[in-house]
């Protein structure tokens, strides 16, 4: 009977030579062929939905490499739950319009359905989700101001984007009546990219009041909230 | 028999059902929103700024149970001997409650930026808001009531 001999030194050192190619090259040689595809298909897939807000689709291009990478620690809240959405503030802080030229305050929260594939609501434009709460907007730069002051009626976009445990983002857009300026039917919507709310958004158009799509906060915070209210 | 199970099953299905919707859509709450601006009585001063007006925006759930959630954001516009100078307050709203005068109390934890250079810190607030105005609450400083101006303060 014959034992095994033991591994010669050249036998040794070739294995170890592949195990560093295994842990080292094929992870770099991934990310170089990966990552350039992935950022395009992310660009891609913002773009149509993000087309008035190219400072989001960064942020969110940003979230989906990451979250490609390490996507284990990155979700959103899912199923049936009280969506709800809280902002103070001021816009803007892109330069369209002076900051603090616009003042804004609102609630608005209604039960939503959480896709749990892509984070969206089933709230939609066609069939929106009946929602509480209300609205509060001034004009600071026309004379007299505008103030924009109603209820809100519905949620017709409702999205959360994936984050980290412990941190929320996403956008939202409702619609309501305003009963102050005559300008009809109000929509918001609002983005929450993270506290403390530098990089938040906010939009509103009311008959001739346009923010003319999102505008930077230039001060203040919104918040999208995952929980039941109580 | 069958008579008063039948009513009891009834109203216990309405009862849940009762429940079950007022907690989905947030009955019970207390929402605060407001947008404007407001002015503060001649001789205001807070930590050497001498205060004339205010910017404000906020949006914020308050529960029956004490807690809230929600934003409050409070430009106070002023001067020192060196020239105009705005005091930042960006909040976040953790607890409230509906007082019985109509009025709603809330507070929670801020960002103050004095605007003088220094960075911002982090300290307690608190506001009880009206139809016609807020006081605001910096650490344990009461500001005189801020009387709005331009907007306005809706309690729902």
């Amino acid at each position: 009977m014959s034992l095994p001999g033991r591994p010669s030194a050249a036998s040794l050192l070739k294995w170890i030579l592949v195990g560093l190619v295994t842990v080292t090259v094929v992870p770099v040689l991934a990310l170089v062929l990966i990552f350039p595809f992935a950022s395009r298909v992310a660009v891609a897939f913002q773009y149509s939905a993000d087309v008035a807000s190219p400072q989001v689709s960064i942020v969110r291009t940003f979230d989906f490499l990451f979250g490609s990478l390490s996507s284990s620690t990155e979700s959103f809240p899912t199923g049936t739950m009280t969506g709800k959405v809280t902002g103070g503030g001021t816009i803007a802080g892109d330069g369209v319009f002076p900051p603090r030229s616009r003042s804004f305050g609102y609630v608005a929260m209604g039960e939503v359905f959480i896709d749990s594939s892509t984070g969206q609501s089933n709230c939609t434009e066609a069939s929106p989700c009946p929602a509480k709460g209300h609205l509060n907007y001034v004009n600071h730069t026309t004379n007299p101001q505008i103030h924009i002051n109603g209820d809100v009626t519905e949620i017709t976009h409702f999205e959360f984007f994936p984050t980290p445990p412990g941190q929320t983002k996403g956008t939202v857009t409702f619609r309501g009546t305003d009963t102050k300026s005559g300008c009809g039917t109000f929509t918001v919507s609002v983005t929450d990219n993270g506290e403390p709310g530098t990089d938040d958004r906010f939009g509103i158009d009311c008959g001739s009041e346009t923010t003319l799509g999102q505008r930077l906060h230039s001060g203040g915070n919104s918040q999208i909230h995952p929980t039941q209210a109580k | 028999m069958k008579r008063m199970t039948f009513v009891f099953v009834l109203a216990l299905f309405i009862a849940t059902t009762a429940a079950t919707s007022m907690i989905l859509v947030g009955a019970g709450t207390t929402s605060v929103t407001g947008a404007g601006t407001a002015a503060f009585p001649d001789g205001t001063v807070f930590n050497g700024v001498t205060l004339s007006g205010s910017q404000f925006g906020k949006g914020i759930v308050v529960n029956t149970d004490g807690s809230a959630s929600g934003d409050f954001y409070n430009v106070l516009d002023g001067s020192t001997p060196l020239g105009p100078r705005s005091i930042t307050l960006t909040g976040l709203v953790r607890s409230g409650s509906l007082n019985p005068d109509g009025s709603v109390t809330f507070g929670g934890t801020s960002s103050l930026d004095m605007g003088d250079g220094t960075p911002a810190t982090s300290v307690p607030f608190s506001v009880t808001a009206t139809s016609q105005g807020l006081t605001l609450v910096i650490g344990t400083t009461t500001l005189p009531t801020q009387t709005l101006i331009a907007g306005g303060i809706d309690i729902q």
